[in-house]
């Protein structure tokens, strides 16, 4: 464990979201440096960018329906990536079906990341039963596969359609992630030297973890924030893929996976491109956080 | 302390997990609001039918003595029936299990084929293309979605393997060749992404044994080179993947549910989101429970094997 990160305290380098700035500096040369993050970061930036503007975007109202071209579904100038089989534009049904894929996977990763921080602070930094009872939580999450707990969370819940309650039940099963993270950095920090400083200097324990702690755990919290965007896309993919969450017509990557199944020996394009489009995006917050931590781990100084 | 004290103590936690598990289905259940007969029966269900199952249920009594019938009954083996079909949830579940067991075992076995040959040549071609190649592949393996690569190996096969049957499946008892046809494309579905994760434990394990002294003794000692990848190098690497054999099968159960709707195959996985669509409960607390029954145990298993084959890990030491 190295002392260097942050030991002066908060005060000497500026800082952005808790992150100083030489390490943004760092992250520039990285992404400029390194090809593989570089593209993650094009990558996540083209698809944010692609669901955001979908609705301006996309050539067609991924809902109509033409039905001149339903029977022949095929690659076409008008078409690029062709359409269903109720001739519906699969291009525009791609780009709206990131903005659920996307939202999702990063609204539930906020979700677990805001809540397994606070967890994770208050385990590390408190210890005791608090510690105890959080630990043993993390256990039972982890002792069922994650699916199939989100699975039976929605069952409890009765609420399959709704996506609201898919994406907190997939940030709640991602809580353990992070407040486990967190609480290893918080008992690393703890004892150093500048919060024993700190507490004598007369500031609360609220204040210590506030401008202590915190700013010293959040580059682990970001960088596996990112790459669990990816998991929670998968398993948003194959919550609708099994037809949770989202239902026909409303166009979602894994749904049309679902759509594409019933027909897939007729016309490959259906099943093709919702596939690669999951894979890329993974790839994407995969390759970014892989940067990001090379960026923001303080323990490698390059 | 001795393996057999460590054992105990070890079982004894994973019994605890167990019991909370099983209170926390109990918990979760008996929160939602409104009337659990109801949850259960769905909507249109006749007021006598929901004081049957209020009834069964036992809803009537404390809540405390519910709570102690729940687990009295579980200790017996007695999870309760499924409300469409009545059978006992137990031996559904049972039925159900040996598609799933299939897909998983040939799943993890098309993993460890891939994973280990693929780690060494990546950690002993380190930084060559041999090496960028299976990291490569291995990272592709686990950005993608299982089903989705059951799909397309769907699509694969049935162009250029056209003999391979592309739905269903064919019990053991039909013959290994018969079953082995069913589960392979099932089994690689599943497999592939956890090869991934394993070639890429596999390749720091042996990163790590390579640099090792007693490689370089052994090498010193003019063993061939082969010997001392083998004999020394790949049995001390193996150790910590063989390891995550238990965890990967848990892992493994995930992808399986939508590999077996892909394959139309009638395993746990189906009978799960049916059960889930049905509102059928007593099915989806058992499989929640029987799913976490044998995860810790699996865990405890390759825990204990690993201590206990592994001279370094002294049994007191906690983890």
């Amino acid at each position: 464990m190295s002392t260097d990160y942050g030991g002066h305290g908060s005060d000497e380098a500026t800082r952005v979201f808790g992150i100083r700035v030489d390490r943004f500096e760092r992250l520039h040369e990285t992404v400029t440096s390194d090809y593989k993050a570089a593209f993650g970061l094009t990558v996540v930036v083209a698809f944010v960018l692609a669901a955001i503007f979908a609705p301006e975007l996309a050539p067609y109202d991924p809902m109509a329906q033409e039905y001149a071209i339903m029977q022949s579904p095929s690659l076409s100038s008008a078409h690029p990536l062709g359409t269903d089989s109720f001739g519906r534009d699969l291009l525009s049904r791609m780009m709206h079906g990131a903005r659920i894929s996307l939202a999702v996977g990063l609204a539930a990763v906020a979700i677990a990341a805001v809540v397994g921080v606070g967890l994770g602070l208050a385990a590390g930094y408190y210890g005791g039963w608090i510690d105890d009872a959080l630990m043993r939580g993390v256990e039972v999450l982890y002792a069922i596969p994650f699916l199939i707990l989100v699975l039976a969370l929605l069952a409890v819940l009765q609420a399959r359609d709704s996506l609201l309650v898919v994406t907190a039940t997939v940030g709640v099963v991602n809580v353990p992630e992070f407040a486990r993270l967190i609480r290893s950095r918080v008992l690393a920090v703890r004892e150093a030297t500048y919060v024993e400083a700190a507490r004598a200097a007369g500031r609360s324990h609220l204040g210590v973890v506030w401008h202590h702690v915190v700013p010293n755990s959040l580059g682990p919290v970001v960088v596996q924030g990112t790459v669990r965007v990816g998991t929670a896309i998968l398993v948003v993919a194959a919550l609708s893929f099994l037809g949770f969450g989202v239902s026909e017509p409303t166009p979602s990557w894994g749904a049309m996976l679902a759509t594409a199944r019933d027909v897939m020996l007729q016309n490959l394009w259906f099943s093709l491109w919702p596939g690669l489009a999951i894979l890329v995006t993974v790839v994407g917050f995969t390759l970014l956080g892989d940067g990001l931590r090379d960026a923001l781990d303080p323990r490698d100084p390059q | 302390m001795g393996l057999q004290r460590y054992v105990l103590k070890r079982t004894l936690q994973a019994v605890l997990v167990v019991y909370v598990v099983a209170t926390a289905v109990f918990v979760a259940v008996r929160s939602v609001p409104g009337d659990p007969a109801r949850l259960v029966l769905g909507g249109n269900a006749r007021p006598e039918e929901l004081a049957a199952v209020r009834d069964e249920l036992g809803l009537d009594e404390p809540i405390y003595v519910q709570y102690f019938d729940w687990i009295a009954d579980l200790t017996r083996g007695d999870f309760g029936q499924s409300i469409f079909t009545g059978e006992a949830v137990l031996s559904r579940i049972a039925g159900a299990a040996e598609p799933t067991l299939s897909i998983g075992l040939v799943g993890i076995c098309i993993a460890f084929l891939i994973a280990i040959p693929g780690g060494i040549v990546s950690a002993t071609r380190k930084g060559k293309w041999e090496d960028y190649a299976a990291t490569s592949v291995a990272f592709l393996g686990v950005s993608m979605p299982s089903f989705w690569i059951g799909i397309v190996l769907l699509l694969t096969a049935s162009t250029f393997v056209p003999f391979l049957p592309s739905y269903g499946y064919a019990s053991i008892s039909d013959g290994v060749v018969t079953w082995l046809s069913h589960v392979i494309l099932p089994g690689l579905a599943v497999g592939l992404p956890y090869a991934g994760i394993l070639t890429r434990m596999t390749r720091s394990s042996m990163l790590e044994v390579l640099s090792e002294d007693y490689m370089q003794t052994a090498r010193a000692k003019g063993l061939p080179p082969r010997n001392v990848l083998l004999k020394h190098g790949l049995q001390n690497a193996l150790l910590p993947v063989v390891t995550v054999a238990g965890i990967l099968f848990a892992l493994l159960l995930g992808g399986i549910v939508a590999v077996e709707v892909v394959f139309g195959i009638q395993g746990f996985g189906r009978l799960l989101i049916r059960s889930i669509e049905r509102q059928d409960f007593p099915i989806v607390q058992g499989s929640v429970i029987v799913i976490s029954i044998i995860f810790v145990f699996m865990n405890l298993i390759v825990d204990v094997l690993y201590t206990s084959i592994n001279p370094k890990i002294r049994y007191g030491s906690e983890a």
